[in-house]
């Protein structure tokens, strides 16, 4: 089975382009202080704007890494087009990571141009899963590496399957692992009016491969109460429900990335704390308390 | 089919809250002419309306993304009194809808929108200029291989006719704008944009090289050189274009050898030929 040859990273950290200057986590400086909570880096890559300064020092160390798309659109064949290959395939081999994934959504409208990107969920219909399905094959046989699909945030879903219906549909027609964001999963069962765990039942826990926790922010609009996917640090209660379920269950889950990028790093420590202790009996990992070097 | 449909119509849902009332009031008006199902229709008002429009801020940063592509000709059109909220129209507009759905780049639609919004040969003519660039930082592949012995004008050119005075105005105004273009329109004191001469005209030659794909050249040409290379935007047969150099003024003898000049100087090219696989089929991405 080809996820046993995947490695298994434990818990990792993502990182954006640009994402340090912006005053967020500095990823080397949590691998110096909290080794136990930074085993591998998710580098967001938008193609053309390539890979920034953090990124490169943490691969010049020779650390971990997966690469964490945020520009394609898999279900638009056109999007797979070659020049942005040469360049997904030129970062591959800079960072050379264990796997890829990503939100399998809308990243852009039109061309990929300036104005146009955005992160949209898909139709969810079974239509609209297979044709992900096709460019998850594709970009998997362009790259040579698994290609893992991930549950986008939104909150207009248009479609009449369940969310996690809809992924179980992608994997199965792309015979491909899963990255299962615990935050937009949450997100989409808020508006839903459904329960956290809706649709897990019959989920195909086997081909979780990756999983994300993040913070979210509540708010409201006109009276209408929403949750945004904040990358913040304060993570929903039901998230971290979700994960004890899930994680014992999971019996290729290979890495669980907590996603704070934007964030300083004393505000992270608390939740990398807790993740780590859930974590623990699965992949071995020791929390550091905060301040332990 | 119907998912990329969908997906295109919930883009366009979401930037403009008068097609998503539409929507909600009457799919089957609003979607007209789209291959969606009744099923399909109430699959796109499932959602709270309100849900809808949680990001305030969605078309804004779009807007600033365009009108960061046509710096000059919002200047310009600001002079004439045109607000943000006028600008921002351009989301209910044809030109947006139509980009959407055709999988199209917003800012030379931008550009048509712009055009429509002001009758004054000074404020077309910017316009007209920086909708140019636009078309020319995003040149394709020909879409078709025409008969032999046809021409078309080079992807990587683009002529354009102006108000005499525009290109330099263009280049001081652009310069004035900055580097942060946006900040400088909305700032109390904007640049103004010299006069031009609307009674007269003068031809421009925008030009990409490969090593500065985003950034055109711009050069003056003659009026008939510029009909010329106008008249070749699409395939034509070679004939054709001689028989239009002669009526520019040349001679028959004349008219061939331009044309061939044209030819050795890679402003015609074999439409086969019109845009290679190298730098220039990577323009849009840039």
């Amino acid at each position: 089975m080809r996820v046993q040859a995947l490695p298994t990273l434990g818990l990792g950290i993502s990182t954006e382009y640009g994402a340090r200057r912006s005053g967020g986590l500095d990823p080397l400086d949590l691998v110096a202080h909290h080794p136990g909570f930074a085993r591998f880096l998710e580098v967001g890559v938008e193609a053309d704007r390539g890979l920034d300064a953090e990124a490169l020092r943490w691969v010049a160390e020779g650390r971990a890494t997966t690469y964490h798309f945020l520009d394609v659109n898999l279900d638009e064949p056109e999007d797979l087009d070659g020049p942005w290959l040469e360049r997904v395939r030129a970062h591959i081999a800079v960072l050379r990571p264990a796997w890829l994934c990503g939100d399998a959504g809308l990243w852009h409208f039109g061309p990929r141009e300036r104005g146009h990107m955005l992160l949209l969920p898909p139709i969810l219909t079974r239509a609209s899963a297979h044709a992900l399905a096709a460019g998850i094959r594709t970009l998997s046989d362009a790259t040579g590496l698994e290609v893992l699909p991930e549950n986008p945030p939104g909150q207009v879903f248009v479609g009449d399957m369940h969310l996690l219906a809809f992924f179980a549909e992608v994997a199965d027609a792309a015979d491909s692992g899963l990255l299962l964001d615990l935050a937009h999963l949450a997100i989409y069962q808020r508006m839903k009016g459904l329960a956290p765990n809706a649709g897990l039942a019959d989920f195909p826990l086997d081909r979780v491969v990756e999983i994300h926790v993040a913070g979210s922010t509540l708010r409201e609009h006109e009276g209408f109460a929403w949750v945004e996917d904040a990358h913040g640090v304060a993570v929903l209660p039901e998230v971290w429900d979700l994960l004890e379920t899930i994680v014992p269950r999971a019996p290729n889950l290979k890495a669980v990335v907590f996603e704070c990028e934007r964030n300083p790093m004393p505000e992270t420590l608390a939740g990398f704390t807790r993740l780590a202790a859930i974590l623990e009996p699965r992949f071995g990992v020791h929390p550091q308390l905060p301040g332990a070097t | 089919m119907s998912a990329l449909v969908l997906q295109r119509v919930v883009v366009r849902m979401l930037h403009d809250p008068v097609f998503r009332a539409a929507v909600y009031a009457d799919p089957a008006t609003a979607l007209g002419g789209l291959p969606l199902t009744a099923d399909e229709h109430r699959l796109l008002r499932v959602a709270d309306a309100r849900a809808w429009a949680v990001d305030v801020q969605r078309s804004e940063r779009v807007l600033h993304a365009l009108i960061g592509e046509l710096p000059v000709s919002v200047l310009v059109l600001m002079e004439e009194g045109l607000t943000l909220a006028r600008l921002a129209r351009f989301f209910e507009s044809a030109f947006f809808h139509d980009t959407i759905m055709t999988r199209g780049s917003l800012a030379p639609a931008f550009g048509d929108y712009l055009a429509t919004l002001t009758t004054r040969v000074r404020t077309r003519s910017v316009v007209a200029l920086e909708h140019a660039i636009a078309r020319l930082r995003r040149v394709t592949l020909p879409a078709q291989r025409p008969a032999p012995g046809h021409l078309q004008r080079a992807a990587q050119v683009r002529p354009v006719a102006l108000a005499t005075g525009t290109l330099a105005a263009w280049h001081k105004a652009k310069q004035s704008l900055g580097e942060e273009p946006l900040a400088a329109l909305f700032a109390t004191s904007r640049p103004r944009f010299a006069n031009v001469n609307a009674r007269t005209s003068e031809w421009v030659l925008l030009e990409l090289a490969p090593e500065a794909p985003t950034v055109p050249t711009a050069a003056f040409i003659g009026e008939a050189l510029g009909r010329l290379l106008e008249a070749a935007e699409q395939p034509v047969a070679r004939a054709v274009l001689e028989a239009a150099a002669e009526r520019e003024g040349a001679d028959p003898v004349e008219a061939l050898e331009i044309v061939a000049d044209l030819i050795v100087e890679g402003l015609l090219v074999e439409p086969a030929t019109a845009c290679s696989e190298g730098p220039f089929a990577q323009l849009r991405k840039a």
